[in-house]
């Protein structure tokens, strides 16, 4: 009687470790799995998309037309070709040129409030990128030219207070 | 007889060879990018693009808006105006991911991913299209959940992202393809990008006068930017 019961026990032990794996599985697999996706997701709006691009195809038509006519060209012309596109590059599909933040902060102001140490910082944090420093160093010049400026006025009133108590 | 067997053997092999064998490692094309985003800003760049797979520097050789050249090597990014380094940036390691790769590995059809850490995790078919769901790992920190990639014919033609909230993140249809030899490349993509309240922005990359393997300007290809640092 004991053997059978622990036959049977063993059996039920079995079959609810393999349930409970199956059950794992099937869980598991329902979980990776991705829903479908719908038809109609992969139509192209294209009368919408060529509305968006309408500027940009006539002037891309005008500089197929004029090659090596550059943004500067056509600003200086007055062409109304630019009138809704900006001058950045972008090949790689991302205006890259736009944001010239360090840490949410325009390197200008790195110069301008922390002197030689932003610039520096400038120099470093931005792997030696001469556009960025070059607006830290103008920050920082213009900085030094205010406090130079501030201190002249100040040492003449200063002068000027004493020669007067005199 | 066994003569005949082995001269028959011998043009089947250089046939084969030629046929499949090829080895495409080099692509240079015009091209020019649109992009139009939701917020009404709008940009055109044109230029002449240069990619060696043996090399692995992206050059982008550009005309407009200003003559400059833009080259991606490794991490970084070197941009280069009047043979002067103006800015460096670092970027993530793109270009075995970009289509000049892709399409010279002849990894094009499944957008790379087929080696890649994504999962493929379901395959169906929807009228001509075969669609692979390929699913983002969790330990992989982004917004994207899975993305589809459809192909009719075994060719590219786009490729979903989909976000967590199951909502599509960005569209790319791959157009006009050009057949040189055994070699594909899509003159058009199309990218659509999907904001949070639904508005769209528009991204069409176009190439003209692909060249593939080209051996007579070999400078082109690899830039010298040890006189930049």
């Amino acid at each position: 009687m004991k053997k059978v019961l622990l036959k049977s026990l063993s059996f039920f032990m079995a079959f609810v470790m393999l349930a409970s794996q199956n059950q794992s599985l099937l869980a598991n697999s329902l979980v990776k799995s991705s829903p479908g996706i719908d038809e109609t997701a992969f139509n192209l709006d294209e009368n919408a998309m060529n509305a968006a691009l309408a500027d940009l195809n006539e002037l891309d038509a005008y500089l197929s037309q004029n090659e090596g006519v550059t943004y500067a060209d056509l600003n200086a012309a007055g062409s109304d070709l630019i009138k809704n596109v900006s001058d950045i590059s972008a090949p790689l599909g991302m205006p890259a040129e736009g944001d010239d933040s360090l840490m949410g902060i325009p390197a200008f102001w790195w110069g301008c409030i922390l002197g030689w140490v932003g610039l520096l910082l400038v120099y470093v944090l931005t792997d030696k990128d001469k556009e960025q420093t070059k607006k830290a160093l103008t920050g920082c010049l213009i900085a030094s030219g205010v406090y130079i400026v501030f201190y002249v006025v100040y040492a003449v009133w200063i002068v000027a207070e004493t020669t007067a108590l005199q | 007889m066994l003569k005949y067997f082995f001269f028959l053997l011998t043009t089947v092999m250089t046939y084969h060879g030629i046929c499949f064998g090829q080895d495409y490692f080099r692509i240079k094309a015009d091209f020019t990018v649109k992009i139009s985003l939701n917020d009404s800003t709008k940009s055109l760049t044109k230029g002449i693009v240069y990619y060696d797979k043996n090399i692995k520097d992206l050059i982008y050789d550009i005309s407009f808006p200003k003559i400059e050249k833009w080259i991606s090597k490794d991490t970084s990014l070197y941009k280069v105006k009047n043979d002067s380094l103006y800015q460096r940036v670092t970027i993530p390691s793109i270009n075995e991911f970009t289509v000049f790769h892709l399409a010279l590995n002849a990894g094009l059809n499944d957008f790379g991913l087929k080696n890649s850490i994504y999962k493929i995790n379901k395959v169906e078919k929807k009228e001509n299209l075969v669609l692979s769901y390929y699913k983002i790992p969790e330990k992989v920190n982004t917004l994207i959940d899975h993305v589809v990639i459809a192909k009719r014919d075994n060719r590219l033609e786009s490729v979903i992202m989909v976000g967590k909230d199951q909502k599509i993140l960005s569209k790319q249809f791959f157009r006009n393809y050009i057949k040189i030899d055994a070699f594909e490349f899509p003159q058009q993509i199309i990218q659509v990008l999907y904001t949070v309240s639904g508005d769209e922005s528009y991204q069409v990359t176009e190439f003209r006068n692909v060249k593939i393997n080209d051996m007579t300007n070999s400078k082109l290809y690899q830039i010298n930017l040890k006189k930049y640092e």
